[in-house]
């Protein structure tokens, strides 16, 4: 299927030139984003018009007003009406990036009305704008060729997915739900406190109507053998005993109920008599009829149910409660009765032990929240909202009417007024897009109102990719406290990645999709499978085709179908899913069709289930039968054989297999080279890591506005890579450099996971990177007056003034492009248009930087361009000792010495390693992938191929090793990858054999320039002082030049006093000179601050153990806050002493003596040092009426 | 390693350009194209001991590049586009195109491509420096040392306790000197290294032996 990995862009002719399709693969991977958003301007905003309630309320002259939303446009991204003839009027979201504004279109909604059931004309009012997907249907993009998006700033392969608010990209988080319209038998030990009686047993279900909006209902199962509905409108929790519900929902006597209960279960005579008791039970409440339980529900929550007019009668409340509330995903009652009815066996069958529980920790029972579905219940919930304003405004206009409240008539001209007043909907929905959160009113069932959208990270394609890959459990999960959720099930196989998950507090919690994985978008209507289910002999409930006890019940998306006889179900079950690969009669590809077989142990609830619904999991295997690729889901496939090679079928079982040896491999997953031969937690960790490292991120650098983007500058494709490398075209993005790595210790600079660099390596480029960073300046902030949109402050330089004749400067106020900025020297200058007044804006960043370049930005309707710029700086990032490497097996390390070339160990031919690697990093690590790499790597280089490394290739029979070592002797080198060495120091030949091969290298992005903490010199450039060691004082009277290392510690802290609370903070700091804090006069946390370093607990007891007082003394006393503070040894007080007070400003002022306030003498005062922190305690002891005595003595007096 | 201390061309200042890659890296690449110095290198003068002020033509080598895109296809622009001063100080690359020389005829090194429209313009400096500052001062590529017996060449019987007392060097040189030249350079450097100890030895000794 797969080619061999090659290096076809070094022959291809068309290389460099644009494709024509983008690569489908890597646009599938985001495929569930564009789909789902899609699906939401499509078949969503029919479904809001369609689900969202009238609002219906009375006017004071007894008008009865009905308000309904009619239909909802959305629109594609155009510049503004009032825009200064532009050249386009699609919006593109290269500006957006850009000027950093949201790419939005605009939302349309037409209102209609009706008085007193006449219905009146429509209105059509214009919203706002909401943010709109890049690269869905109604994104500019859509559809273009990749030369076409190159035209347009775009990248070749640009994928789209995401939104772009206020210049940055941000992704919908996918969210694990639990699947939709499936009756679970659950235990929770929690549902007992939920009132007496109640046990941990219950059938939980999560309605959800095709608006996708949920209701959860929960069967509870009580001790005595009875059966409570818990149900929720407006998170607000309501119990029912299931018969009256059941009541509500048909017209039938108690007969028919328990007929239909017991239907299948006829022998079972505990349940028959439990729900004999339970009708019983229902009779002592008076509700006998379907409409004295609607009456009854009505009358009890017509008060809470907000928005239902005052005219409807108790009955007409209750059926609104019951389509809301009750199986919401059903609209027919039979439906629901049905329904409950099924759940009701189910329940009774759990909690008796006939059935196994349902895990809501398994993928079979979940489904995942699309953004595109997300979307779709913010914007009707900010309807919804809409209209209940409206209502409010109109109420109150009618209220404030000169005529008087009586005459207010609702008219197209008074809801046209009353629309002006009408909520922003469109800015709270971009709210919600650019920080994540909604607010509480609408938590749209969900179980989070944050961290709903991230940042889609640029920092490197894999990262950027894995974004729209990851499906988070929810952050609920991440406080709990049990493990459960957090397990790999085996359930999860080819739909979550077991490796791409990060370790620590997410763990399991942040999954990643499979690389095959995809999530079913769009609605199928279910019609087409109930045709082909009765065609092919199921039954209606209301003819069963023998005993109900020897038929399966027939469920599909929720609802009840019929049944099918024991003896034809597996040939049914069959049959259908030949229609579903063959796709006949219009059966969904996508559908699930699963037949749950009875056993003799408690298993799971028997039954033939189907699904079409959205937001299920699928994933493509081969269907063996057939030949042809099937879409499986994620209940289903439990219950399904499939191999994962021809070598594994079984004969006459297994009846599927899978597509390749790596689909349970993610996207970043699938691009460790011999995973197969890793530890497993390190393959975890090159997940990780493969995300941090610095590679070629983007290819419209130019156009983008990136806070900050790291770059290497001398990428190589490896040269050994696994097929999907290949597949998803990742030369466009390379990550490393192949490094030719010796497995020795040599000079100890390599212990504990440090590496040694060769110096000659990196001074040829090996791991040369820069990072790129963005200033937007907008000079209406620098202004300090008037409007943020009108400046009177315009860029420029006048030719008359230095920094434009010495040529810093250009006429238009900024840097020439590729200017050398050092610290104070001159940036940009601005111009006061009224008074002519020109100010010069220094650099102030302690790091030089080069000016890569300028983008002059224009508001939205394109006027005036001359007050808004963002320049792109470069800073270097070439590598320097501290910063981190890694190989892709999980193996960080960083960097501690560069190497001369003449001391490093050469090896017969003369070749110097370009990395040193420890050999200690790999007992422990068990990292044989690495060694095989190495070893490929090696054969790859001398005989100038590419090896394929796709893990699962080489066998027991054919190991990798035997094949890269007779590689490596056809090479004419040592079947092992071993070299004999020689020392570079004296050339003496070394005692054992070290081995060599060449790895990929990735650069991380951690590096000690963004990191060290200290006087912000670079090395080379301290002015004119010189820091002594690792105190870091200054020298006086040197003013001599040197090299400062970054590895000094400079700043420590100490905490004595942390049990006095409110004190102060509980970091104290050390340091020398540098910024301290008003109140403790202890210096400052935090880097960016030029604080200190917190000298912690633990430090100080380690020099307590130490012995070293001095040192502790001086570290948390001396540079810390030790102040001479005058203290009066005769009343001991600290904070009495005062300085004289003086009637004349005479000389005497400057020898000013301390006077106690107390003693009032002079006489007794003595300067003592304490710390300044502890003068503060006793001013704050003193505010409490406490007063500290100090014995203190005159030294020499006792 | 006598090669450590060998002197060579590097070229180290760049003054203009405007391409895609930015200055440093076009400088980057530039820097590490070896040259030809087999016969100049030993009258040049280290620009940091020489008289002038930035550069003159006893301590550098002046190159010039000026190249302009104006076709519609990708114009390479390589080391062949250096244009040197001194003729005997020429990218390692074009020597052989003039001289057929004994070196192996090799591809010009690519340093940057342009698009329709870009220019690149570069004055450079090549200038003395040895390896041990930069690798790009570096004239080899490959050396190894061995001792007695090489296993390759001598066919004397093994002998375990023996001392060695014979030396193998293999040096692979990067094309800007002859290898043998590399190596007697060296030598001669290291020779003349240790002349100078010895009289600023006896030098001290002398010295001393006066106070």
């Amino acid at each position: 299927m797969e080619s061999k990995p090659n290096y076809k862009n070094l022959t291809s002719e068309s290389y460099g030139k644009p494709a024509e399709k983008q690569n489908p693969v890597l646009q599938n991977l985001v495929k569930p984003h564009v789909e789902s958003f899609n699906c939401f301007l499509h078949e969503g905003l029919t479904k809001i018009v369609e689900n969202l309630d009238p609002v219906e309320f009375s006017l004071p002259n007894k008008d009865k007003i009905s308000l309904k939303i009619e239909n909802v446009i959305i629109a594609s991204p155009h510049v503004s009406e009032k825009a200064v003839c532009p050249r386009t009027v699609k919006v593109y979201p290269v500006e957006c990036r850009g000027r950093g504004v949201t790419y939005k279109g605009s939302l349309q909604v037409q209102i209609g009305y009706s008085v007193n059931g006449h219905v009146g004309p429509s209105l059509t009012k214009n919203l706002g704008q909401v943010p709109i997907m890049v690269k869905s249907a109604m994104c500019n993009l859509a559809g273009l060729s990749p030369k076409e998006l190159i035209k347009r700033g775009e990248e070749e392969e640009e994928m789209g997915g995401y939104f772009i608010v206020n210049g940055i990209e941000k992704v919908i988080r996918m969210l694990v739900l639990q699947r939709r319209n499936f009756p679970m038998c659950t235990v929770r030990p929690t549902w007992k406190s939920r009132g007496a009686l109640f046990t941990e047993y219950g059938v939980m279900m999560r309605c959800v109507a095709n608006d996708h909006s949920a209701t959860n209902l929960v069967l509870h199962y009580l001790s005595n053998g009875s059966s409570q509905l818990c149900f929720y409108n407006k998170n607000q929790v309501y119990f029912a005993p299931i018969v009256i519900i059941l009541k509500g929902l048909v017209s039938m006597p108690d007969k028919y109920i328990y007929d239909e209960l017991v239907k299948g279960k006829e022998d079972d005579s505990f349940y028959k008599g439990c729900i004999v008791a339970m009708l019983r039970e229902a009779l002592n409440e008076k509700l006998y009829t379907q409409r004295d339980v609607l009456e009854y529900m009505g009358s009890r929550f017509r008060v809470i149910t907000h928005g239902v007019a005052d005219w409807k009668t108790d009955v007409e409340v209750g059926q609104h409660i019951y389509r809301r509330c009750i199986c919401s995903h059903l609209t027919k009652d039979i439906d629901k009765f049905n329904l409950l009815v099924h759940m009701t066996r189910k329940l009774f069958d759990f909690a008796k032990g006939r059935c196994a529980v349902e895990s809501v920790d398994s993928p079979m029972f979940q489904e995942v929240l699309l953004g595109g579905h997300l979307y779709q219940m913010l914007v009707k919930a900010k309807l919804e909202q809409y209209l209940n304003v409206l209502r409010t405004v109109i109420d109150r206009h009618a209220k404030s009417n000169k005529d008087g409240a009586e005459y207010y008539k609702l008219t197209p001209d008074s809801l046209m007024r009353a629309l002006r007043f009408g909520p922003d909907i469109c800015k709270s929905i971009e709210f919600t897009m650019s920080t994540g959160n909604i607010d509480s009113q609408h938590a749209l069932s969900l179980l989070q109102m944050s961290g709903l959208t991230v940042v889609a990270d640029k920092l490197n394609f894999m990262r950027f990719v894995s974004h729209f890959r990851c499906i988070h459990r929810g952050a609920f999960f991440g406080q709990m406290r049990t493990t459960g959720v957090r397990k790999l099930l085996p359930e999860a196989w080819g739909f979550l990645c077991p490796v791409h998950t990060p370790d620590g507090s997410p763990c399991g919690l942040m999954n990643h999709a499979s690389a095959l994985c995809q999530i079913q978008v769009f609605t199928m209507s279910p019609q087409p499978v109930l045709k082909a289910l009765y065609s092919l002999g199921v039954c209606p409930l209301s003819d069963p085709p023998g005993p109900v006890r020897e038929c399966y019940t027939v469920m599909v998306d929720g609802k009840m179908v019929g049944y099918v006889a024991d003896d034809q179900a597996e040939t049914v079950t069959q049959k259908m899913r030949y229609m579903k690969v063959k796709n006949l009669s219009k059966v969904p590809s996508t559908m699930e069709v699963c037949l749950v077989k009875r056993t003799p142990y408690a298993s799971q609830y028997p039954g033939l289930y189907l699904f079409t619904t959205p937001a299920r999991m699928v994933r493509p295997v081969i269907n063996l039968a057939l030949e042809q690729v099937e879409m499986i889901g994620t209940f289903e496939q439990v219950y399904m054989d499939i191999c994962i090679n021809q070598n594994e079928a079984y004969e006459g079982v297994t009846t599927h297999q899978e597509l390749d040896d790596v689909s349970m491999l993610s996207f970043a997953g699938n691009l460790t080279p011999f995973s197969d031969f890793n530890q497993s937690p390190r393959n975890m960790y090159q997940c990780q890591m493969g995300k941090q490292t610095m590679g070629v991120p983007t290819h419209t650098l130019q156009y983008r506005n990136d806070n900050k983007v790291y770059k290497l500058q001398t990428p190589q494709t490896p040269m050994v890579r696994p097929r999907k490398y290949d597949e998803y075209d990742m030369d466009n993005y390379p990550l490393g450099t192949n490094a030719v790595v010796a497995v020795i210790s040599y000079t100890g600079y390599d212990m504990e996971d440090a590496m040694v660099i060769n110096k000659a390596s990196f001074e040829r480029g090996f791991g040369h990177a820069s990072v790129y960073k963005t200033e937007m300046i907008n000079l209406c902030k620098k202004q300090t007056a008037g409007r943020f949109d009108k400046t009177i402050l315009t860029f420029g330089c006048k030719p008359d003034t230095k920094p434009f004749l010495e040529g810093e400067l250009d006429s238009d106020g900024l840097p020439h492009i590729g200017a050398y900025l050092t610290e104070g020297c001159t940036y940009y200058s601005y111009i006061n248009t009224h008074n002519g007044e020109q100010k010069v804006v220094k650099y102030k960043n302690n790091e030089p930087a080069w000016v890569e370049h300028i983008k002059v930005l224009g508001n939205d309707t394109g006027e005036n361009m001359r007050y808004k710029v963002a320049i792109m700086l470069r800073f270097n990032r070439n590598p320097i000792i501290g910063d981190k490497f890694a190989s892709r097996h999980g193996q960080k390390g960083v960097c501690s010495m560069m190497y001369p070339v003449e001391n490093m160990p050469f090896t017969e031919s003369g070749m110097t390693p370009d990395i040193i690697f420890n050999p200690h990093g790999y007992p422990s690590r068990m990292t044989i992938g690495m060694m095989i790499e190495s070893m490929a790597g090696k054969s790859a280089a001398t005989f100038a191929h590419c090896y394929d490394a796709t893990p699962f290739q080489f066998s027991e029979d054919d190991p990798a090793i035997d094949h890269f070592g007779e590689l490596l002797v056809k090479a004419g080198y040592n079947y092992y990858g071993t070299e004999r060495f020689y020392s570079g120091v004296d050339g003496r030949e070394m005692e054992a054999n070290v081995f060599m091969g060449v790895v990929y290298y990735q650069r991380l992005r951690h590096m000690v320039s963004d990191k060290f903490q200290g006087e912000a010199f670079g090395v080379g450039q301290v002015p004119g002082m010189l820091l002594r060691g690792w105190v870091g004082m200054v020298l006086r009277g040197n003013n001599s030049t040197g090299v400062v290392h970054y590895h000094r510690v400079r700043h420590l802290v100490s905490d004595k006093f942390q049990r006095l609370r409110n004190m102060v903070s509980d970091k104290f700091k050390v340091r020398t000179t540098g910024p301290v804090d008003p109140v403790t006069q202890q210096p400052v946390k935090g880097r960016k601050k030029h604080g200190g370093v917190r000298f912690g607990e633990m430090e100080r007891d380690a020099l307590i153990s130490h012995g070293t007082p001095f040192l502790l003394q001086d570290r948390l006393f001396n540079n810390s806050d030790k102040t001479l503070a005058p203290v009066c040894t005769k009343c001991g007080n600290l904070i009495s002493v005062s300085t004289e007070k003086l009637s004349t400003l005479d000389k005497k002022e400057r020898n000013r003596s301390h006077v106690c306030s107390l003693c009032k003498s002079t006489d007794h005062i003595q300067m003592i040092s304490v710390p300044h922190v502890f003068k503060y305690l006793l001013i704050e002891l003193a505010a409490m009426n406490i007063r500290v005595d100090l014995n203190v003595k005159e030294m020499g007096c006792d | 390693m006598p090669y450590a201390n060998q002197p060579t061309v590097q070229i180290s200042q760049i003054e203009a350009n405007s391409t895609v890659l930015f200055d440093e890296f076009i400088s980057h690449r530039i820097g590490l194209i070896p040259l030809t110095s087999d016969d100049v290198v030993d009258r040049m003068q280290y620009s940091r001991d020489c008289t002038c002020e930035d550069f003159c033509p006893d301590c550098s080598v002046e190159f010039t590049m000026d190249v302009k895109c104006q076709d519609d296809v990708t114009r390479h622009v390589t080391s062949a586009d250096l244009i040197s001063s001194n003729p005997k100080i020429v990218p390692v690359t074009s020597r052989n195109k003039e001289e057929g020389s004994e070196y192996d005829d090799t591809d010009d090194i690519l340093i940057v491509k342009l698009r329709k429209g870009q220019e690149v313009k570069v004055k450079a400096f090549a200038r003395k420096g040895f390896a041990k500052e930069h690798a790009n001062t570096t004239q080899i590529t490959l050396y190894a040392t061995q001792h007695t017996p090489n296993l390759r060449n001598d066919q004397a019987p093994f002998d375990p306790t023996g001392f060695p007392n014979k030396y193998f060097y293999n040096v692979e040189s990067c094309g800007s000197m002859k290898p043998e030249n590399i190596v007697f350079s060296a030598l001669a450097r290291l020779k003349e290294k240790l002349s100078n100890l010895q009289t600023q030895l006896s030098h001290e000794i002398q010295s001393d032996a006066e106070e």
